[in-house]
C-alpha cells in the first residue's frame, strides 16, 4: 500500500493531527540517531486491513510527553491526566492519524479497508518490530514522538 | 438542543464537543455514550435532536447505529453526522445513502463543525 509520497503524507497526516487537536507545531526531527530515549513511553498499535494486504500503524510517544500533550487537548477540563486517560489520548492521536494517512496519496488503495481498535499499553522498551517506514517528529521543537508503518 | 456524541475514545468525544461549542452551539447539553449500543439508548431517551458518532466502537459500531436509527421512525427527527477515522469512501458513501446528513473525517476543526452545522441549519 506504501508509495513513494508515503513519508510526506504520514508526515502531513501527523501534522495535521497535533495542530488541530493540540495547537502544537509539529517539525520532523532531523537528527533522528540523536533522538530522545525515553525508559517509559506509551505505544498504540491499529492494524489496517486492506483487500491486498495489511498495514500495521504503530505510534510511540515517551510517557512525560504524553502527558503534556494529553493535557494540552484536555485543556483545564479535566483536573489529573491518569493512565487511562493517557492511553486514551494516545490511542485516539493514533487513531486520527491513521485515517488521515489512509485517506492521502500516500497510500495506493482506492478499495474498502478498516481500521481495528488502537492496541495501546504503557511500557519500557523500544522495540516495535520489523518496519517499512519510519518518521520522527519534534512538536514544538522538543517533544519527539516516533511513528512507525509495516506492510504485512 | 440535546446532542448524543458517540465515540469510544473520551478525549474524542471532549475534542468533538468543544469543536461544536466553538464552532457557535454554546447552550447544547451533550449527552456521551462509548458504544453504539449506549448512543441508541440515550437517543431513545433523551430525544435528542442530533447525533454525532464514529464508526469504530466495540459492541454496535457507527454503521450499525446509524442504520437502526434511520430505521426507528420515532428518531426520524434525529440529525445525524459521522465523524470518523475510518472512513474508506465506500464505506463513507454507503452512511450517506443510509441517511446520514453529513460525513467528516478527523481530525475535525471548529471551522468545520461550524460549517456542517451551517449547512444542517442547525447554526
Amino acid at each position: 500500500m506504501l508509495n513513494e509520497k508515503s513519508r510526506e503524507a504520514l508526515l502531513a497526516a501527523v501534522m495535521e493531527t497535533l495542530e488541530t487537536m493540540a495547537f502544537f507545531e509539529v517539525t520532523e526531527n532531523d537528527d533522528f540517531e540523536q533522538s530522545y530515549v525515553e525508559d517509559s513511553a506509551v505505544w498504540s498499535e491499529i492494524v489496517i486491513q486492506g483487500q491486498n494486504g495489511k498495514l500495521r500503524m504503530v505510534l510511540s510517544i515517551p510517557e512525560v510527553f504524553a502527558r503534556e500533550i494529553t493535557a494540552q487537548v484536555y485543556a483545564d477540563s479535566v483536573p489529573v491526566i491518569n493512565n487511562e486517560l493517557l492511553l486514551d489520548s494516545v490511542a485516539e492521536l493514533n487513531n486520527t492519524i491513521s485515517g488521515s494517512f489512509m485517506l492521502s496519496e500516500g497510500v495506493n488503495t482506492k478499495d474498502h479497508y478498516t481500521l481495528s481498535l488502537p492496541q495501546t499499553v504503557l511500557k519500557t522498551g523500544s522495540d516495535c518490530g520489523p518496519t517499512s517506514l519510519k518518521l520522527q517528529c519534534l512538536l514544538d521543537g522538543r517533544m519527539v514522538i516516533s511513528i512507525m508503518c509495516c506492510e504485512q | 438542543m440535546k446532542i448524543v456524541v458517540a465515540d469510544d475514545s473520551v478525549l474524542a468525544r471532549t475534542f468533538i464537543i468543544k469543536c461544536i461549542e466553538m464552532a457557535g452551539l454554546v447552550d447544547a447539553e451533550f449527552l456521551q455514550a462509548e458504544n453504539g449500543l449506549v448512543a441508541y439508548d440515550k437517543l431513545q431517551e433523551s430525544k435528542a435532536e442530533m447525533l454525532v458518532t464514529d464508526l469504530n466502537m466495540p459492541q454496535v459500531s457507527g454503521d450499525e447505529l446509524v442504520k437502526k436509527v434511520m430505521e426507528n421512525p420515532e428518531l426520524s427527527h434525529v440529525r445525524v453526522v459521522v465523524v470518523s477515522s475510518a472512513g474508506d469512501p465506500v464505506r463513507l458513501n454507503a452512511l450517506i445513502d443510509a441517511g446520514a446528513a453529513a460525513v467528516l473525517p478527523k481530525p475535525v476543526s471548529p471551522a468545520v463543525m461550524a460549517e456542517c452545522l451551517e449547512q444542517l441549519e442547525i447554526l
